[in-house]
């Protein structure tokens, strides 16, 4: 299942180094990302794998065009890329589903704001809740869901107003492994339907693998990407099947390199 | 994996995602807990009001001091019979509402704006720290002293208090906005005014009612007390403070009594219905 679509986004040469106020006058400089380089192509399904702090959300929030970076270059579609856009969605681990707005009002956000017509809204928004199996809850206010719900209203308001590339910061990892399970199947079926474009923060091997074309692995603190693996199985993936042990293997040992372990089993597998 | 599996294939579905069918009201419930709300409420007044009874009878307290139920019952009746009382309660509860809008009007707008701008924060925080620490009363002689005694010079005082109060809870709820709706909102687009107004704003809600609940009993006390400073020709702070000159301690207690009740009924009508409309609604309040 290898997309060779054309080249959708481009990192080149970014840099964020964050400077802290320490009080009293003095700051500490911290170098989150240090000349990270990638590209995804049309259609891609990337996971960035990386160690906490290492600076996935980082990455991923200057590619959202939600932090600034320090230096290099954000190209989406040709556009060099320094602030929002409906252009990319994206989908937090906290959720971050509006209170104070219904299912079908938050997944309508993004299209009012776009300044899509009322009239096209609702076919969307229904199409959307059927597609996160939500279509029960239109009218429920965001208090009465569970975590694995509430995701599924980020996902399905992220995609709402069609945006090229889908940006996801560790979006199942506030969530019990059997939902987080059923959320991966659900969003590689979203994915199928789609064709969006994705680039999917994860600190789980068995996660990347599940979902991937490529995994990308950084490096801890100053974050680079250090390796990358591609992931050729068909999808829907058997987690059981001996060639994704193979796969999942891979991507722990690896990573467990990239962080000074060798040998035994690296933290990661059993995630 | 497996076990979602199953669940998955089991109801074709992912758990969790049936919609609840609620059946009619069950009125037994609705009556029961209405009636238990009731009495709890109502018991600790009552058992007041009995012991109060039993005092004011024992002959052991100056009955004009502690008169009985029935005493400060008359002299109500009497009271709004003659047209006063309701002259008193119209007057009063047209300078809270004045000032109380004014209060929140002018605090909410202030009070969202310096938590959006920096300079306006930096400009203001200092002043409104300094009159927070400021009792409203003791603005009282130096107001009297701007606009003589007036309704002006109440309700002055009134809506100043009342909107410092309303500032610090507005801008203290658009601080408080949780950082991932603003980034939710920004990564859908919203910018400038309409982030402003789409999510900072209900984001800030929860505490700006919480504002102006304080605010509306606090312009409340002002109402009352500020009348029996700036002796005005009614209200009922002016009513309770007149009736020391003849000694009616029943017409002071009565007094009392209504302002009691007349800003429980504001509390709960006003503010009480905009928070079930809110922040009750969206859950984010816990009763
Ligand atoms: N807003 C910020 N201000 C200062 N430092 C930050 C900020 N956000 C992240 N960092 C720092 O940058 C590094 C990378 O963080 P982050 O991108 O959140 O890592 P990850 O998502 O991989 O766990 C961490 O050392 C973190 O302390
Ligand atoms: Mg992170």
């Amino acid at each position: 299942m290898a997309i060779q679509g054309p080249v959708k986004l481009q990192v080149t040469g970014l840099d964020k180094v964050f400077t802290i106020d320490e009080g009293w006058g003095r700051t500490t400089d911290i170098t989150a990302l240090e000349s990270v380089n990638f590209e995804v192509r049309s259609g891609e399904f990337i996971s960035l794998i990386g160690p906490s702090g290492c600076g996935k959300s980082t990455l991923l929030m200057i590619v959202a065009g939600l932090y600034e970076k320090t230096s290099g270059d954000v190209v989406l579609d040709g556009h060099h890329i320094n602030d929002t856009g409906f252009d990319r969605g994206v989908v937090f681990q906290e959720f971050a589903v509006f209170p104070w707005l219904t299912v079908a009002g938050n997944v309508r956000f993004g299209m009012r704001m776009k300044g899509i017509p009322k009239a096209e809204r609702d076919p969307v928004v229904d199409r959307l809740l059927r597609l996160v199996e939500l279509e029960g809850f239109k009218d429920v206010y965001p208090y009465r869901l569970s975590g694995g719900m509430k995701q599924r209203v980020g996902i399905a308001r992220a995609l709402a107003f069609d945006p090229e590339v889908m940006l996801m910061d560790e979006p199942f990892g506030a969530l019990d492994a059997q939902t987080r399970s059923s959320l991966q199947q659900l969003l590689v079926q979203v994915w199928m339907e789609t064709h969006k474009t994705v680039l999917f923060v994860t600190h789980s091997v068995r996660e990347a693998a599940y979902l991937s074309d490529r995994v990308l692995l950084m490096s801890p603190r100053p974050g680079r990407i250090a390796e990358e693996i591609k992931i050729d199985l068909p999808r829907p993936r058997d987690v059981l099947s001996v060639e994704f042990l193979e796969c999942e293997r891979k991507v722990a040992e690896t990573l467990a390199g990239l962080m000074g372990q060798s040998g035994g089993q690296p933290a990661w597998v059993t995630d | 994996m497996a076990s979602a599996d199953k669940a998955r294939t089991q109801t074709g579905k992912t758990p969790g995602t049936e919609e609840r069918v609620l059946g009619p009201p069950n009125w037994g419930v609705v009556f029961r807990n209405s009636g238990k709300a009731f009495f709890l409420m109502a018991a600790p007044l009552v058992g007041l009001l009995i012991f109060w009874e039993l005092l004011a009878h024992s002959g052991t307290l100056h009955p004009v001091l502690f008169p009985p139920l029935e005493k400060i019952w008359v002299t109500m009746v009497d009271q709004a019979k003659s047209g006063i009382l309701w002259l008193d309660i119209y007057v009063s509860l047209y300078r809270l509402l004045v000032g109380a809008f004014l209060a929140l009007v002018s605090g909410t707008v202030v009070g969202l704006v310096m938590g959006m701008n920096q300079t306006v924060e930096r400009i203001l925080a200092p002043p409104m720290y300094f009159f927070l620490a400021v009792p409203g009363l003791a603005l009282f002689p130096i107001v009297i002293l701007w606009f003589g005694l007036s309704d002006f010079t109440l309700i002055s005082v009134l809506w100043f208090e009342g909107m410092i109060t309303v500032m610090v809870n507005a801008w203290t709820g658009v601080k408080t906005v949780d950082a991932s709706l603003i980034r939710a909102g920004r990564a859908m687009g919203a910018k400038g005014m309409t982030l402003f107004f789409q999510v900072m704003v209900p984001g800030a809600l929860p505490n700006l009612i919480a504002g102006y609940r304080i605010a509306f009993s606090r312009a409340w006390r002002i109402v009352v007390t500020g009348e029996m400073i700036v002796a005005l020709e009614a209200g009922l702070g002016f009513r309770i403070f007149a009736a020391r000159d003849f000694l009616a301690a029943d017409m002071m207690y009565g007094g009392v009594v209504v302002v009691g009740i007349l800003g429980v009924i504001v509390e709960r009508v006003c503010l009480r219905s905009i928070e079930l409309a809110t922040v009750q609604r969206w859950g984010t309040l816990r009763e």
